[in-house]
């Protein structure tokens, strides 16, 4: 492969990453106040959906995507409920999410869009000037999408968040010792319940970045496996945000490196190039250290008395 | 100015399903006065604390602050109102520093100020004369610096009304006489506190007031001027005054010497022990353990203590040195913590929450574990639940455990019934080496009486017993030898009667 193919692939691997960190830095922030979601799949197709649907309607990409945020939030407080207030299992009420979420946008998309094609109004190419002519670093790192700055700048922040700031401090006792949490006047349940909503949100921005921005429209199940991909770097990550940014980065440039290598082996079956991926991220939680411990109280109901 | 009680409870009742945990209480606790509840285990202590700290809601009654009726629905209602707890358990978060545990819940939620915290911390633990490092893991400290974590958070919060639940048994002398002066002063200023204790000695040191509870009854409610020790010990053992009271165990009186063999049963050998931050807790220590004898470990906490004891259960390894057991061949950290519990070591662990038990399980599934092995109770692999069951039925009887059966989790038990059920599983089939943490920490007088008993009857048997214990009273009561650690260094062993406390005291000092 020669440069510039290398290049373009790094570059649309950052791409193909954003969907994958978006997720995976709400679900580090839910993970870490001790709710686990397994339906981030669920709710990224929604998001997806929402995106393509109200931006079609609206003409404006960016309503699309408070669509897309507005939906997540509302999913993520689905779980939240179920799980933080009425004390479901928290894998059950995730794949039930799962299921949920590809029902409703499959069956949404035939109805409001009659599952034909449509042209979904793009976001305007963010302007760098010269930056973005530069070889190499100009595609790579000046060339990108709007919110793939936000969602690097979003992964730094968060690791800031969850390690200097009281807010941290309290999400991460929450997920750790509730007990302990509630005796210093946390409202364990409340708390929860936010960081449901704020995985919720992420998870929509990247189900919206995977249909308005990576790819232009919805399709059926789109999401293909990103929502649990996001979960492994989570894990992977060690349940820090900018570990996930790495981690995600790695994922996004397989699945852009991949797609190329389809196309420059035509002999080998294409499956064998779509499943590496998956299979870089099964050999990354194998890693030492990948089996790190998370939250003490994860996927554990808060009871008072 | 108020004139009125800045607490009270009225008519408050608390039941758990069928149980009545507590039974139409009330109390009124005035400004500035130091109020002691006290009663055996199970009587409803912390649940008192629970309730009147927002933790837990009443089922019947109401409880006013300053005068106004209020129903908190959580702790952050009652930290509102200046109501600071210091609990039985502790309700510290492991994975974060000390730092971090005083920032949780009080810090506002932007950037945290390490620098200013770290400086307010060390002035507050300053003002009380105690040291503590904010950076320290507070998972790495032992019950001890946990516990004065824990007092010095609820301080640190300025309270107008402070619940403290049992907060020096796991205290040196020093640090609980520092804690009592800090009680002095604080109630100087106005504030209110509650003191929960199995310590006769402390109510009648600074508290002005005291309530005794009997079975979730407040049984009589005065001030302390008005009664005698011994009043206060028939009233809570059996709700009345001047009550015969049963005789204190003798262990001087039996034959200490009856079944010491000559062969050690533990051999220690040049021992040096690390704590688990690395520092050195014991440079060099050695000593044997014979059958038939008990050795009393004495000393400031945070000496070595909690490492010796772990080093030799088999759950840490020692830094450098050998330990023998003799039950078994070579040296005791080639074996599991399993084998060695084969071959007839027993350990009543210091932190009983995370070591001794599991919360969640039933009585019979805890006093099973670590006995999983004995053919009592697993045959071919299978649990025989009918005979567990009958053990445990057994032990509730024997140490008067306060349950509603065999199948409750024993997370529901008052922290002294846990306790009883954790020696209870370790005295189980005569272990042959006895390691013992402070085994009556917590217990009400009567209960610790029969633990000491227990422990001379199991010594007299033939069993070698290492108790580590910050109690003269008991060491001197029931221990043949002691050995004193501090400052890296080990005192002794000398036997009990060849020394005096004030040689002791002298050495736990680090003269
Ligand atoms: N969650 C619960 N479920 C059922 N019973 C409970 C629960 N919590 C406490 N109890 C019962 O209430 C009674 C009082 O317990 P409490 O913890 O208040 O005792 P205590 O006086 O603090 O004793 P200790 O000195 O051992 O700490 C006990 O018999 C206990 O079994
Ligand atoms: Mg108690």
């Amino acid at each position: 492969m020669d440069q510039v193919v290398v290049v373009a692939a790094i570059a649309s691997g950052i791409r193909f990453a954003m969907p994958i960190l978006f997720a995976a830095l709400g679900e580090t922030v839910s993970e870490k106040a001790g709710v686990l979601n397994v339906g981030i799949e669920g709710i990224m197709l929604i998001g997806a959906f929402l995106a393509v649907l109200i931006s079609v309607q609206t003409g404006s990409p960016w309503v699309g995507l408070l669509a897309a945020i507005a939906g997540g939030i509302a999913l993520g407080l689905l779980h939240g409920w179920m799980v933080v207030v009425l004390k479901v299992d928290q894998i059950v009420s995730g794949i039930a999410l799962v299921v949920l979420g590809a029902g409703l946008s499959g069956f949404g998309y035939r109805l409001a869009l009659d599952g034909g094609a449509v042209r979904v109004p793009g976001f305007r190419q963010l302007d760098l000037g010269l930056l973005s002519h530069l070889p190499v670093v100009g595609p790579v790192l000046f060339s990108q999408h709007f919110l793939a700055y936000v969602g690097i700048a979003l992964a730094f922040a968060l690791g800031f968040m969850l390690r200097r700031t009281g807010l941290g401090l309290t999400i991460r006792a929450v997920g750790e010792t509730p007990e302990a949490a509630a005796a210093a006047g946390i409202e364990i349940d409340r708390v929860r319940l936010c960081c449901a909503a704020f995985g919720g949100s992420l998870a929509g921005i990247g189900g919206a970045f995977l249909s308005t921005a990576q790819l232009a429209g919805f399709v059926e199940n789109m999401v293909s496996g990103r929502g649990f991909i996001a979960l492994a770097c989570v894990v992977f990550s060690r349940w820090r945000p900018v570990g996930a940014l790495f981690a995600a980065l790695a994922f996004g440039i397989a699945d852009a490196a991949q797609v190329r290598m389809q196309a420059l082996y035509p002999d080998i079956p294409y499956q064998a190039f779509i499943i590496l991926p998956f299979v870089i991220a099964l050999l990354a939680m194998t890693m030492p250290g990948g089996a790190a411990r998370g939250p003490a109280q994860l996927g554990r109901p808060f009871r008072r008395g | 100015m108020i004139s009125g009680p800045i607490l009270a409870l009225d008519g408050v009742s608390k039941s758990y399903g069928d149980v009545l945990a507590i039974d139409d209480v009330s109390l009124n606790i005035a400004v500035g006065e130091v109020f002691a509840l006290i009663g055996e285990n199970g009587a409803g202590k912390s649940t008192i604390v629970k309730m009147m700290s927002g933790e837990i809601a009443p089922s019947r009654g109401t409880i006013r602050v300053l005068g106004e009726k209020v129903a908190f629905s959580s702790p952050r209602d009652a930290l509102a109102r200046g109501i600071s707890v210091v609990h039985q358990h502790y309700a510290l978060v492991p994975d974060f520093t000390v730092a971090e545990n005083f920032a949780l819940g009080t810090a506002p939620l932007g950037r945290l100020d390490r620098s200013a915290l770290n400086r307010r911390i060390r002035t507050l633990a300053a003002s009380v004369g105690v040291e503590i490092d904010p950076d320290a893991l507070v998972g790495s400290l032992d019950v001890a610096g946990q516990q004065k974590i824990e007092i010095l958070k609820a301080l640190a919060r300025e309270p107008r009304f402070l619940i403290l639940d049992e907060p020096a048994a796991v205290l040196s002398p020093e640090d609980a006489d520092r804690l009592f002066l800090a009680i002095e002063r604080i109630r100087r200023q106005g504030i209110s506190v509650v003191l929960v204790t199995h310590r006769l000695a402390d109510v009648f040191r600074i508290c002005d007031r005291v309530a005794v509870m009997r079975m979730g009854r407040l049984v009589v409610e005065g001030d302390v001027t008005n009664f005698a020790p011994e009043d206060l010990i028939s009233l809570m053992m059996t709700g009345e005054r001047g009550a015969a009271l049963p005789s204190q165990p003798c262990a001087r009186a039996a034959t200490a010497t009856a079944a010491r063999g000559d062969t050690p049963v533990l051999q220690v050998r040049d021992l040096e022990l690390h704590r688990a931050n690395g520092s050195v807790a014991v440079r060099s220590m050695s000593f044997d353990l014979a059958a038939g004898e008990i050795l009393a470990v004495a000393g400031v906490e945070g000496n070595g203590q909690t490492e010796l004891v772990r080093s030799i259960a088999g759950l840490e390894r020692q830094a450098c040195g050998s330990i023998g057991f003799s039950a078994l061949e070579g040296e005791l950290s080639s074996h599991s913590p399993q084998a060695l519990r084969q071959a007839g070591l027993a350990h009543v662990p210091e932190d009983r929450i995370h070591d001794g038990i599991v919360l969640t399980q039933s009585l019979a599934e805890n006093l099973l574990l670590g006995h999983l092995h004995h053919p009592a109770f697993v045959r071919k692999g299978v649990i025989r639940r009918d005979s567990v069951v009958r053990q445990t039925t057994q032990v509730i009887q024997d140490y008067g455990i306060r349950t509603t059966g065999p199948m409750q989790p024993i997370g529901r038990l008052s922290g002294g019934n846990q306790q009883k059920l954790v020696l209870a599983r370790e005295f189980m089939n005569d272990p042959c080496l006895l390691l013992a943490a402070h085994p009556s920490r917590g217990l009400d007088i009567r209960t610790s009486a029969l633990v000491q008993g227990l422990l001379i009857e199991h010594r007299d048997r033939g069993a070698a017993i290492l108790l580590v214990s910050a109690d003269l009273d008991e060491i001197w009561a029931i221990a043949d030898r002691v050995i004193v650690l501090s400052d890296t260094r080990m005192h002794g062993p000398v036997p009990i009667h060849e020394t005096t406390r004030q040689e002791v005291g002298a050495w736990m000092a680090g003269h």
